[in-house]
């Protein structure tokens, strides 16, 4: 019990302080790290859980977007309304996508979301210009109205909301990953799949909800940067940011909470700050990403974890079973 | 058949692609008796047994199971329908404590009574909070056969159930394997004939992915004069 109400404090605590960062850094620097890790934690899950890299990450964003930003232009004027539309998008194309790609392993299943990445470029760029005005985009600036309680076309309200509802995707995914049984199985499934078999699992059931759950985080953030920024254009899509969520998930620390949010924070920091000086900032990620991985393959978060684990044991009591019972 | 025999397989044949494993293997399992399959490296016996458990499809022949048929069916429906299967290379899942990894099994089966777990292994109640990968391979054993007997199966396929464990462990497994066997049938396979002799009713020799000899005789089987067909 103690455990469940801390990892839950733990979330408050650090959702509270990165909100009230507003005081010593831009709210739109926050409020773009906020939606960011949204994204970033379906494809860390993805990675970390399950062994599933997937490339085509932009694609699953795109589509939550584009549900929001077609609903928007189109029929309505209610940004939560266009989120909510958003993330059913995303729910569809996920579920339908995720039939034939958790079928693949490995190599195969991260290029196919490359490969649906592209598609999907193609499809908002050329094949729906006419609804999607292509590379232009469909600019949503005066199209919504603003909303009673939390108003989100004020950027004080935008970055309210980001931060409500990053936290609750938290909440959720700490749910998933640390107490229920389909996380475990998850993570059973990234270990020995053939093993999961034995106990009784279909294990294809699990990897295709598992996809429809991560990739509908990333649809989420896609709904939520389109009306943070009231736009949105193909370039969302871009395979050339196919590597971002990836590099992000494992700079943070692939499969860990927080892993997400420290890889995004420090991943727009550097995109923000450093681009002022540097022209080619993405060479500086490049450049922390290998020594993070160096340095253990097991990201910031991960290996903070490991030294932590190390410490708080060798400051604890043996237990009975190692040194009565011992090993065997 | 139902009533005589739990398993009845019947001129079985298994091939890894092109290389044929498994030659027209027939043989039965009756219910709650304790069979063994022996043989040297490379005779079959693990593929038999995959084949059995539906994680390698046969080329030909059949498997019935408590009068169904096997063949074609998915593993996870075979584990579900009570026939268990514990691969020999004692990986139990790592990032999970030993409750978790049981608390999985209950999940798929439905059945929560572990108190049945810590009456064959009462170290896995103390253990209970110690992750998969700090297990040593006795204890990884236990919890792999503490796992698979959650649901209540009605057949349990060990393969190699005593390699790389301390002696004092095969013991306690000879116990183990006696005292299942009371609500279960068990098949192993393996080459350690001492442990083979002290749990085995029933011993088939293996070689060369057929079976050569049947042994029933309990004087043959204790003094492990079967030794001469491997």
């Amino acid at each position: 019990m103690k455990r469940y109400l801390n990892s839950w404090s733990t979330i408050i605590i650090v959702f509270t302080l990165l909100y009230f960062l507003k005081a010593f850094l831009p709210a739109a620097f926050l409020t773009e790290v906020a939606i960011y890790s949204i994204y970033a934690m379906g494809c860390s899950f993805l990675i970390g859980r399950l062994g599933l890299t997937s490339f085509g990450q932009p694609a699953f964003l795109a589509f939550g977007a584009y549900g929001a930003g077609i609903y928007l232009y189109y029929f309505g004027t209610n940004p939560f309304v266009a989120i909510l539309v958003g993330v059913l998008a995303s729910v569809v194309v996920n579920m339908l996508v995720g039939l034939f790609f958790v079928r693949l392993n490995s190599s195969y299943f991260t290029l196919c979301n490359q490969a649906f990445c592209v598609v999907t470029f193609f499809l908002f760029q050329k094949a729906l210009v006419k609804w999607t005005f292509g590379d232009n985009g469909l600019l949503l600036i005066s199209r919504m109205d603003p909303t009673p309680v939390i108003d989100l076309t004020s950027p004080k309200g935008i970055y309210l909301f980001a931060f409500i509802v990053a936290a609750l995707v938290w909440f959720f995914y700490n749910y998933l990953m640390k107490r229920s049984v389909f996380g475990a199985t998850c993570l059973c499934v990234k270990d020995n799949e053939q093993k999961l078999r034995f106990l009784g699992y279909k294990t294809y059931n699990i990897k295709w909800l598992a996809f429809v759950i991560a990739n509908t985080t990333a649809g989420l953030a896609g709904a939520l940067y389109t009306v943070y920024f009231c736009m949105v254009n193909a370039n969302i899509a871009s395979v050339s940011s196919a590597s971002e969520a990836v590099a992000i998930s494992m700079l943070g620390g692939a499969g860990t909470l927080f892993g997400p949010l420290v890889g995004t924070f420090i991943f727009i920091g550097l995109k923000d700050i450093a681009s002022q000086f540097i022209r080619h900032w993405e060479v500086l990620v490049g450049l922390l990403l290998i020594v993070v991985m160096l340095a253990g393959q097991k990201g910031i978060v991960g290996s903070l974890e490991g030294y932590l684990a190390k410490y708080t044991a060798k400051k604890s009591e043996p237990t009975p079973a190692l040194t009565q019972e011992g090993g065997v | 058949m139902g009533t005589a025999n739990i398993v009845e397989v019947k001129n079985l044949n298994s091939a890894y692609g092109q290389s044929k494993v498994i030659f027209d293997v027939s043989l039965q399992i009756k219910p709650k008796e304790r069979l063994s399959i022996v043989g040297r490296n490379g005779a079959g016996k693990t593929t038999l047994l995959k084949s059995i458990a539906s994680l390698l499809n046969p080329t030909s022949g059949s498997v019935v199971y408590d009068g169904i048929e096997l063949v074609g069916k998915p593993s996870y429906d075979v584990a579900r329908m009570g026939l268990k299967y514990i691969d020999q290379d004692k990986h139990v899942f790592l990032d999970l404590t030993v409750r978790e990894n049981l608390e999985l099994s209950s999940y798929a089966t439905g059945d929560y009574d572990w108190d049945k777990v810590f009456k064959h292994f009462p170290k896995l109640k103390i253990l209970i909070d110690r992750k998969g990968a700090f297990l040593s391979g006795g204890e990884r054993q236990m919890l792999m056969i503490g796992r698979a007997i959650l649901g209540d199966p009605k057949v349990l396929l060990i393969d190699e159930p005593t390699e790389g464990l301390a002696p004092s462990i095969v013991d306690d497994l000879v116990t183990t394997f006696h005292e299942l066997s009371k609500d279960c049938a068990i098949m192993t396979v393996g080459q350690n004939l001492s442990f083979v002799s002290r749990i085995a009713e029933r011993i088939y020799a293996m070689k060369e992915g057929k079976l050569v000899a049947e042994i029933t005789d309990e004087a043959k089987i204790k003094d492990n004069s079967y030794s001469c067909y491997l």
